[in-house]
């Protein structure tokens, strides 16, 4: 199996067939970090990238040649200068699988709250639907499990948890994680090219808003970017 | 400008086109027509830019009333299209007079016929791409199948009247069997299955949508795995084997990433040819050295 180094991340290469790549690293962060730079990079000879958790995916096209791979081994992985701190105000008062989520953590609501505000959370993918953002780094007593029946219809804005992972409901979508709040604001624009206000090597943290701040704070700032102070 | 109605919508409706090609790092799948070459052959008839808006009818035909004269194309499965009880022929420049009412039945060879205008259809676009994905709402008209008394628009294009060019019609190879590849976790197939993999026929079942088509064969596959431990890629073409041993796959809507043990894959050009194929319809895989 061929290898590639790139930068301080040693990612092993399947090539099937000229049609796609799939780069697969040991340590699970670098799939993010380097997928984000690779596509942000638009090489000619790649057409998608999707960063899993696993994996990273490059669609290739016919501009593909032996000498693409060594072009990747270029690219400067310098995350410190591209990372954000993206605080995401969230109101939890009327998240409506509580009673579940309390009984199954055995928690009070107030505790799992505090634990939530005190993860560091990072973006693990992004997958499912357009802009659905899993979060990694949820204090590991907040496993919760899934629903055995998914929901037809969860509203855009939900903020989720289930397994390992929060989850952001860029979308109403069906789905079956446990919602026990509501995102002050959306973390999608459709007017800007990249739709996503959020990026995947940003990290997360989660301030709790009750109903009244949430409003104010809607009147208050017209987007999450805005929010956090960022250009 | 030109104007069609919507009289009856027939199965799944859409405003598409080449897809939403470039955003699958965002979990934006690149949807777009079923059927690239047939819509592409209708856009090339028409001297239209191939990535321009087309319509896509699924199984059965809608029945359009057209508001103003327009230029058409039908492509893709025959649904004995007819203005007026005069049959119109597929692969062909059409013109269609104000009041014409355009209409079809089942597909008799396929499952998707595209109707190209001649001119840019309008519809909403969103990430660079007017196709209808409805998860996001995106695309279309307010990203939903088209209905009943919906107004289709269209800015007509001069230029292109005079520009005729004579294209080669393409059939398609309408072969039950389908090449594929073989996937990420081929090798967590048991060897018996690896076999089976091939022998075995499918059955396309009526879990097909535009995400995917979940495949029934009467001897399911064994994998040493049935789940991957993190979720990986996925695109359309990819073949997951599901934890029942049967197969799903993944078409022009459907999700970026995904659990399940990715077997095989075929490419874009082989979905095409699969989705015209009709639920219930049995097929074969062929592997690729």
């Amino acid at each position: 199996m061929q290898s590639v180094q790139i930068d301080r991340f040693k990612f092993t290469v399947r090539n099937f067939n000229n049609h796609f790549l799939l780069l697969k690293c040991a340590q699970p962060k670098a799939h993010q970090l380097v997928g984000e730079s690779i596509y942000k990079s638009a090489f000619q000879f790649i057409d998608e990238v999707i960063a899993s958790e696993a994996e990273i995916y490059l669609k290739l096209n016919q501009k593909f040649d032996n000498r693409s791979i060594h072009i990747l081994s270029e690219l400067d992985i310098n995350e410190d200068h591209l990372k954000r701190d993206i605080t995401l105000p969230v109101c939890f008062s009327n998240g409506k699988d509580w009673h579940d989520v309390v009984n199954q953590l055995k928690l009070s609501k107030e505790a799992i709250i505090q634990k939530i505000e005190s993860s560091k959370l990072t973006i693990a993918m992004f997958g499912f639907i357009p802009g659905f953002t899993y979060l990694s780094g949820l204090d590991p007593e907040l496993k919760v499990k899934r629903k055995s029946n998914p929901e037809i219809h969860i509203p855009a804005n939900s903020f989720a948890i289930a397994g390992d992972y929060a989850g952001i409901y860029s979308l109403s979508s069906p789905g079956g994680w446990q919602v026990i709040g509501e995102l002050v604001f959306p973390v999608i624009d459709m007017d800007k090219e990249n739709f996503l206000l959020i990026k995947s090597i940003d990290q997360i943290k989660i301030t709790a808003v009750d109903d009244m701040e949430m409003q104010s704070m809607r009147n208050k700032y017209i987007s999450l970017i805005q929010y956090n102070g960022q250009a | 400008m030109g104007k069609l109605k919507v009289i009856k919508p027939g199965i799944l409706l859409s405003i598409q086109d080449t897809g939403r090609n470039g955003y699958a790092f965002y979990a934006s799948p690149i949807s777009g027509v079923m059927d690239g070459q047939a819509a592409q052959m209708a856009q090339l008839i028409l001297s239209n830019d191939l990535d321009w808006p087309i319509i896509e009818c699924t199984s059965i035909a809608p029945q359009l009333e057209f508001i103003d004269d327009a230029i058409i194309a039908l492509t893709g499965a025959n649904a004995r299209w007819s203005i007026d009880n005069n049959l119109v022929p597929l692969n062909k420049r059409v013109k269609v007079s104000s009041g014409d009412v355009l209409k079809g039945g089942p597909m008799i060879d396929g499952l998707r016929s595209y109707i190209g205008i001649q001119g840019k259809i309008k519809a909403q676009n969103h990430l660079g791409s007017t196709a209808t994905y409805l998860p996001a709402k995106w695309g279309g008209i307010n990203g939903q199948y088209l209905r009943k008394n919906d107004i289709v628009e269209w800015v007509s294009d001069t230029k292109a009247f005079d520009a005729f060019t004579e294209i080669e019609i393409q059939n398609w190879n309408k072969q039950f069997k389908l090449n594929i590849f073989k996937g990420p976790e081929y090798d967590w197939l048991s060897d018996s299955s690896k076999l089976l993999l091939t022998q075995n026929k499918y059955l396309i079942t009526n879990a097909t949508n535009r995400m995917g088509s979940k495949l029934k064969s009467d001897t399911p596959l064994e994998a040493f795995k049935t789940e991957l431990d993190k979720s990986a890629p996925t695109f359309p073409g990819t073949i997951q084997l599901l934890p029942n041993g049967q197969l799903i796959l993944l078409l022009q809507d459907g999700q970026t990433t995904g659990g399940y043990p990715r077997i095989a894959y075929m490419t874009e050009e082989e979905t095409w040819r699969f989705n015209q194929m009709k639920i219930g319809t049995r097929i074969n895989f062929q592997m690729h050295p």
